[in-house]
């Protein structure tokens, strides 16, 4: 990795178009200003991963699994925390026992 | 209503029970209105089900934070707060994505992307947080850790 040493308002270029300006340091955040052409899209690395994340999630779980795993986790942590809310909304459903769908 | 899902058939639900996401679920920025299923015969379960209410193909599993991270209680930006309609003194109900593979030893749940839920008004949004969680925190560990 390149790594480069930059003051405030002070800027990288990355080949012709696209420019990174260290606009402002505050204790351990630094804001960046990034000028690069309409095409060429930026998100923060966070925002990639939790799209993928979130694709991948509803690819399809397995009910089985999610049985098996309230099971395993079923002994954990049961403190007042893990009762929900009177005023959580949703739908209580009987889902049935060995129905496995994907 | 009824309502077409991905897993249960056709389900009867309350419209007024649906969810808002004034923030979406990134990714699926086409869907803003989802329903929580939860199972009844698994009393006490840390998971539910969030079923998107217009896409049956689309549904996710929910898990409590508590199961990964005791006292999981991140600090909301005023812009979060303010799209949940939340009052000074309100926190969300949170619930994380999970990804739930055959083998649940390999499932994982998004810390730092939790759903923050607002029950009373019925509004969700998924919020990326600042603290430094993971994206994909095992759900199941050898020994319990503190995230």
């Amino acid at each position: 990795m390149l790594i480069l040493t930059r003051k405030v308002g002070q800027t990288i270029c990355l080949g012709d178009n696209i420019s990174i300006t260290v606009m402002e340091v505050t204790g351990d955040k630094v804001r960046i200003g990034i000028e690069a052409p309409r095409e060429v899209r930026v998100l923060r690395e966070e925002l990639v991963r939790t799209v993928d994340s979130n694709r991948q999630a509803a690819g399809g779980a397995n009910t089985d699994a999610l049985r098996a795993a309230a099971s395993m986790l079923g002994t954990f942590h049961k403190g007042p925390n893990m009762q929900n809310t009177p005023a959580f909304p949703g739908k209580s459903i009987e889902t049935g026992g060995g129905s496995s769908n994907k | 209503m009824k309502l077409n899902t991905k897993y249960f058939g056709e389900v009867s639900v309350d419209e007024c029970e649906s969810l808002l996401f004034v923030v979406p679920i990134y990714g699926f920025e086409h869907i803003d209105c989802y329903i929580i299923l939860s199972d009844s015969s698994v009393p006490d379960s840390p998971f539910c089900w969030l079923q998107a209410v217009e896409h049956e193909d689309v549904c996710f599993v929910l898990t409590q934070p508590e199961v990964v991270c005791a006292g999981f209680c991140p600090t909301l930006s005023q812009e979060d707060r303010a799209v949940l309609g939340l009052a000074p003194d309100e926190e969300p109900v949170y619930r994380l994505i999970t990804i739930l593979p055959d083998d649940v030893t390999k499932a994982t749940v998004n810390l730092k992307s939790p759903i923050a839920i607002h029950p009373a008004a019925k509004r969700a949004a998924q919020i990326i947080l600042d603290a430094d969680y993971p994206v994909r925190a095992p759900l199941v560990r050898e020994e319990e850790g503190t995230c």
